[in-house]
């Protein structure tokens, strides 16, 4: 009889699906909705629980689900990293849904509203799985789950730009998931496992003896770049934009703070676990990631300098976030993946706040989403507006807020004395200050009703009333946000020992 | 770079705090150009054209790269069939001499998809249930996408349908169809004893449906097969794999006995959990089937 705390991973994750099957069950938007937000209470303090046991015995368990063990069944594994990132996206998908509830019951037609909530459910469960499996092939089914639903997300909004956006989505997407997935067959005929131990014990045995050199480096490539078209690294993110900025609010912040982050943590589990990093260094994959990294840092902000479309803005905004990560991983030593890890938590939280709150920003000003009309918008919305100018001043890297740990710990990680240190001091440097050049101004704009004389674009708007599920959900996300920037030693320690036991 | 509303130029006017020339103080500008901006410059048309060029030009290339690459990776891989490759391991050999005591059905792939990796395949059919989801969430019926136009259309095309006597099809299809159907549930329930199992038979039962609906129309299948049993035997069999996986998976890893019987191996009742997850996988694969036709075909189940 195992601790009871080592069954908590499946059952979230069963858990999570099943209460998704038993929303489409229902009628009304309204009981999907509180189903599910308790769902997410229940599954929250379960992870809780779970994150203590763990941190307090120090060490990662390996669950074998089945009735043989090791190396026969599918197998999940949890330490306190993997617990912590649960935990960490639990809330964030709270926050994202009650933060969206309004504009999504706006939205979408009231027959259909519980279906959006087994989408919900289900990605939750997809990206539990993401986290905690331990098996390759498991993760590819859940790449699978996580897919749909989060196409059906971006189509929850009716109307013809968001299902254009959804086939553009769709297509990319499937695109990513097909590379993986012949990857990931190629790889089980050269190593004859599925297991993640087992595979990085043959894929080092091959390294050694210099077995099937260009199929494994292609192999790993293929695996690689499918994450990464799925994780919208920079010549690959073509498709985000449109599905992240023409999704209801809810789903906008859903996708890009959380099923981003989903397929990174593929990526990390297998740089760190599956071929470890000495290997993924030799086959020269880091230097790849890092230069795509430091290019997406640049252009996606050059990109979203261009925007007024504020959705669309933010929505560029995350793929020069994400290339952050990528920059991290690319250095390639312990103390930059820190540094990635961070962000994924940063940008988890950072993320949806600047979404909800761009959403009201936009509710107070009759649905408009131009620059503007956005003007005056805070006065309008005023929770909204201090939310958007925290997580906008977070992303520039103001000390006290969570963009400025991880800029600090990146470029603590990039002293390396290569050429890999210029590149990245380089993104980083050109990078905050593109932040600064399109965050200051909507921070600006939204603040000024009159500017030089130009007439507010909305007279006679009034204050919006604030809604309470947007209030919660706003000062869980600005609250995160802060905790990552104040206590960063604590975080950065834990997220390092979590590392170390994954 | 446009001199006049590029990016430099904003860069500069921000830079000079120059605001009043900043984009967002502006209207959004909707007007077409000026007409002697797009007479200096390339037509619409010549544009797209290079566009195409350097479109399908880079298409092939990386195609042909990646073919290139793929065929030099399968040069390289194992040959197919040798008794060395790394695929014939302990692994394997595992499954072929435990696969019967261990999980009861002497279909061994039923053994590996069914009871060892139990968990997976609990994904790839909630992978079905969340397709018929998201098709259900675009296509079903509702007063947005639906007008009255719409409504009149498919009125008539009933009754044209009601009219037109396809004896070919009517004959062919009752006597088909019992055949069908029964052919299907065998499928279904002999999974764990020879080849096939829910998948396969699912998908034979649901095409069987769909014959019956091109026979006597969705009205017709609605007799015995409403919107609410379609859900409710969906979730059933869906939630029902669910707990047996959750159940199963908990005993195993907390090496407990599980209290299923296996039963003697090649009947009929045997294999343990096997069996029953066979019969629900194969009702959730039919109402996957069924909903994509009735969804695509009138936008209702």
């Amino acid at each position: 009889m195992l601790p009871f705390y080592q069954n908590i991973p499946q059952f979230t994750i069963i858990g999570c699906m099943l209460m998704g099957i038993f929303t489409a069950l229902c009628k009304k938007g309204r009981t999907a909705f509180v189903l599910n937000q308790m769902m997410l209470a229940a599954v929250g303090a379960a992870t809780v629980y779970l994150l203590v046991c763990v941190t307090k015995a120090g060490e990662a368990f390996d669950y074998q689900m089945g009735i043989v063990g090791h190396p026969f069944g599918n197998e999940l594994r949890a330490g306190p990293l993997e617990a912590g990132l649960a935990l960490a996206f639990i809330i964030v998908m709270a926050c994202c849904i009650l933060g969206g509830k309004e504009d999504l019951f706006h939205d979408m037609h009231p027959d259909k509203l519980p279906l959006y909530f087994v989408m919900a459910d289900m990605l939750l469960a997809s990206l539990l799985a993401m986290i905690y499996t331990n098996d390759m092939f498991t993760a590819y089914v859940f790449i699978e789950i996580n897919t749909m639903a989060s196409c059906a997300l971006v189509m929850a909004k009716d109307g013809g730009a968001t299902i254009a956006a959804t086939m553009r989505y769709l297509v990319m997407s499937l695109l990513g998931s097909g590379l993986f997935l012949f990857g990931l067959s190629l790889l089980y005929w050269i190593t004859g496992h599925l297991l993640i131990p087992n595979i990085s014990e043959a894929v080092q045995n091959l390294h050694a003896t210099g077995e099937f050199a260009l199929p494994l480096t292609i192999i790993l490539g293929m695996m690689t770049v499918g994450l990464c078209v799925k994780s919208a690294l920079y010549p690959f993110h073509t498709w985000l934009p449109d599905a992240h900025g023409s999704a209801t609010t809810g789903s906008s912040a859903i996708l890009s703070g959380l099923v981003l982050k989903g397929y990174i943590m593929l990526i990390v589990k297998l740089i760190w676990q599956v071929v470890t990093p000495e290997i993924f260094c030799a086959l020269h994959l880091d230097t790849v990631l890092l230069i795509l990294g430091a290019l997406a840092m640049i252009m996606g902000s050059v990109n979203a300098l261009q925007e007024t479309h504020i959705k669309r803005m933010i929505a560029y905004s995350s793929v020069a976030q994400i290339g952050y990560i990528y920059l991290g991983i690319g250095l390639g030593t312990k103390a930059a993946m820190v540094a990635a890890l961070y962000q994924i938590l940063v940008h988890a939280f950072t993320k949806p706040l600047l979404f909800c709150c761009s959403g009201e920003l936009a509710n107070a000003s009759h649905h408009h989403k131009h620059m503007y009309f956005l003007r005056g918008a805070a006065h309008r919305a005023p929770l909204a507006g201090l939310g958007f100018t925290l997580g906008g001043l977070s992303m520039v890297g103001i000390p006290l807020l969570g963009g400025f740990a991880v800029k600090f710990f990146l470029a603590d990680a990039a002293i390396l004395g290569t050429w890999k240190m210029l590149v990245a001091l380089g993104a980083l440097a050109a990078s905050s200050l593109l932040n600064a050049l399109y965050y200051l101004p909507v921070i600006i704009n939204i603040w000024s009703k009159e500017l030089h004389g130009d007439p507010d674009p909305l007279p006679g708007m009034l204050r919006k009333p604030l809604a309470p599920t947007f209030a919660i959900s706003t000062v869980c996300l600005a609250a995160g946000a802060v905790a990552l920037g104040v206590f960063l030693q604590p975080v950065a320690t834990f997220l390092a020992n979590g590392l170390g036991l994954m | 770079m446009r001199s006049d509303n590029g990016f430099w130029k904003r860069f500069l006017d921000w830079v000079n705090g120059d605001e009043r020339e900043l984009w967002y103080s502006a209207k959004p500008a909707r007007a077409a150009e000026p007409k002697h901006k797009t007479a200096k410059k390339m037509t619409k048309a010549q544009k797209d054209r290079i566009f195409n060029l350097i479109y399908r030009t880079s298409g092939v290339l990386i195609s042909v790269a990646m073919l290139v690459t793929l065929l030099l990776v399968m040069v390289n891989l194992p040959i197919v069939g040798e008794a060395e490759n790394p695929t014939n391991n302990e692994l394997s050999q595992y499954y072929i001499e435990h696969g019967l005591e261990d999980a009861g059905a002497t279909n061994l792939v039923g053994n590996m998809i069914l009871s060892y990796r139990v968990f997976d395949t609990f994904g790839e059919s909630s992978v079905l249930f969340l397709a018929a989801t998201a098709v259900t969430m675009l296509l079903l019926r509702d007063t947005k996408n639906t007008s009255d136009k719409l409504l009149r259309y498919f009125k008539r095309e009933d009754k044209a349908e009601s009219i037109v006597n396809d004896r070919l099809l009517r004959t062919v299809s009752r006597t088909m169809l019992p055949i069908i159907f029964l052919y299907a549930i065998y499928i279904m329930v002999n999974g764990h004893l020879s080849p096939g199992g829910g998948f396969a038979g699912g998908s034979i039962l649901g095409g069987g449906l769909i014959l019956f609906a091109q026979e006597f129309g969705t009205g017709g299948v609605k007799q015995f097969f409403s919107q609410t049993l379609f859900k409710s035997v969906r979730t059933v069999a869906l939630a029902g794999y669910g707990l047996i996986d959750l159940y199963y998976a908990f005993m195993g890893a907390n090496g407990l006995d599980n209290h299923i019987p296996l039963g003697t191996p090649g009947s009929l009742f045997s294999s343990g959990i096997i069996l029953p997850i066979n019969v629900m996988v194969g009702m959730v694969v039919t109402c996957t089937i069924y909903a994509f036709y009735g969804l695509f075909h009138k936008g209702e189940i």
